[in-house]
């Protein structure tokens, strides 16, 4: 009797895992069956592609160092101090990933567009975000962002405080501390943070396409140039689409990977 | 001129300790575990306030009610029980630390680095991360960690116990040499009778965050103050 049961446990168990697997990979296999390694780099080549290319590495990269830049203070207080709305705060923080990206790019155009919320005063500085490469770096940063402060928090809270008493009590200020102890013993989550940003950064879509529009050289990054071939030429919208998935899958690739460097922040547990 | 006076109190536990001890001399800080040993250290080191009390060495106010020095700004040595030797850095960077912090030439980083590791008999070590070490090793570079900086007061919370028993024997008479050569108040915090009475020059013995009984050696092991000191320190309380 158990061991059928122990097998139908089996069986319900692989079932489950290769219906979730078909899902997955059936339709990267889709993409990839159609394309022709021939074609793929002559078309790499042609002018759109290669602006839709180097559009979504500078934007994405951009956004990536602006969300780094200003989102390690803010994962900083969040991991380090407690205070009133930390709660709401932290919330707010986690929003863009669970918002639809059209809405975000819609909440965008209301405090950045040129009748928005602070649309005049940036216009003063003159600084135009909406249907501009900048406003493209916005939306990336905006959508991208929760990715990496979320990594970063957890990476500089786990790091043990016995070395930040230790490094007081060798006369390093806070500031002090957080370069030579905190920032690289969170190191190992702080990349995998700025990464997986990075990776996100590289694939957003509605909020890009509502708030910065979608032209060509300006605006249009990899994944709107693939909505717009899909209309009209399918070769490049497949061969987008597979430069798409394959850096990607190289960045979670290499995630994987060095994901054991976080030994030191797992040193605390052991304590 | 050690002079200190904390209370502090940390949920059901209160800890009110007044504390004096003169230059170059050591106070062994006598108490079972739970007693308030470390908090008294953390509080004397700056990595906790006092509710009230006042601290001051050397005629300096390091804290009362008007005046408050941060951890860093304290001229403490503080050796952990466990170390905390920073993992991502080698034994010289360790050693180094403190004077990088304090904006030091590195000509004189360097100079002070090699004095130290060499009083400590730890040179061989300098590349080596903390990992790469063994207990005893740990314990010297998280010696020549502190007193690199030229404390004014340095604190050991239990210095030996991460030790097996082997290593604690040699590292006793080195540990003792040591303190003996410098000039600045030490309190070694201790659960065991015997490395208090080896180490200090005062014995406090400290019990339920008061202190109990404190002299010399001598005073405190041939009078007990109570049967709870006499069988804390070991003694037979029969008679």
């Amino acid at each position: 009797m158990s061991r059928t049961r122990e097998l139908a446990t089996r069986a319900a168990l692989a079932l489950g895992a290769a219906a979730m697997l078909m899902l997955l990979i059936v339709p990267i296999a889709a993409l990839l069956l159609r394309v022709h390694p021939g074609t793929l780099f002559e078309r790499l080549l042609e002018p759109e592609i290669l602006a839709a290319l180097r559009l979504s590495l500078v934007t994405s990269v951009s956004a990536t160092f602006l969300v780094v830049a200003t989102g390690l203070p803010l994962a900083y207080l969040l991991a380090r101090r407690q205070f009133r709305g930390k709660r709401v705060l932290e919330v707010l923080v986690d929003l863009p990933m669970v918002l639809p990206p059209t809405v975000a790019g819609f909440a965008l155009l209301l405090a950045f567009g040129r009748a928005g919320l602070t649309g005049r005063a940036l216009e003063a500085f003159g600084v135009s975000l909406p249907f501009t490469t900048l406003g493209v770096i916005v939306a990336q940063a905006f959508m991208s962002a929760p990715f990496f402060i979320t990594s970063a928090r957890a990476g500089l809270a786990a790091v043990d405080p016995r070395y930040l008493d230790a490094a007081a009590t060798l006369r390093a200020s806070e500031l002090d501390t957080f370069f030579r102890v905190v920032l690289p013993l969170s190191m190992p989550l702080l990349v995998a943070g700025a990464a997986m940003s990075g990776a996100r950064a590289l694939g957003e879509f509605g909020a890009t396409i509502t708030f910065a529009g979608n032209l060509p050289g300006v605006t249009q990054t990899m994944p709107l140039a693939v909505y717009v071939a899909l209309q009209s030429d399918l070769d490049s919208a497949i061969v987008l689409s597979v430069v798409l998935l394959a850096i990607a899958f190289t960045l979670l690739f290499w995630l994987r990977r060095t994901a054991g460097g976080g030994a030191f922040v797992a040193a605390r547990a052991s304590r | 001129m050690l002079r200190a006076r904390v209370v502090k109190k940390l949920g059901e536990f209160a800890l009110d300790v007044a504390l004096e001890a003169r230059g170059a001399s050591t106070i062994a800080l006598l108490g079972e575990s739970g007693s308030g040993k470390t908090t008294l250290l953390r509080l004397l080191a700056g990595l906790l306030d006092p509710d009230s009390g006042r601290i001051e060495l050397d005629g300096v106010v390091w804290h009362d009610g008007m005046r408050r020095l941060d951890a860093w700004q304290r001229p403490v040595g503080y050796v952990a029980q466990d170390y905390a030797l920073f993992p991502h850095l080698t034994v010289e960077d360790n050693v180094g630390f403190g004077l990088r912090a304090e904006h030091r030439p590195a000509s004189e980083v360097r100079q002070r680095v090699a004095i130290a590791l060499d009083q400590l008999g730890i040179r061989a070590l300098s590349h080596r991360r903390p990992a790469q070490l063994s207990g005893g090793q740990q314990q010297r570079v998280a010696l020549a960690r502190a007193l690199v900086l030229e404390p004014r007061l340095l604190l050991l919370d239990e210095p030996l116990s991460a030790l097996d028993l082997q290593t604690r024997r040699t590292v006793r008479g080195e540990l003792h040499r040591l303190l003996d050569s410098l000039s600045c108040v030490t309190i070694y915090v201790t659960h065991a009778p015997a490395e208090a009475f080896a180490f200090g020059d005062l014995v406090a013995v400290l019990a339920h965050g008061h202190i109990a009984q404190i002299g010399t050696p001598d005073a405190v092991r041939a009078a007990p103050a109570s049967d709870d000191v006499a069988e804390l320190l070991g003694l037979d309380v029969r008679g």
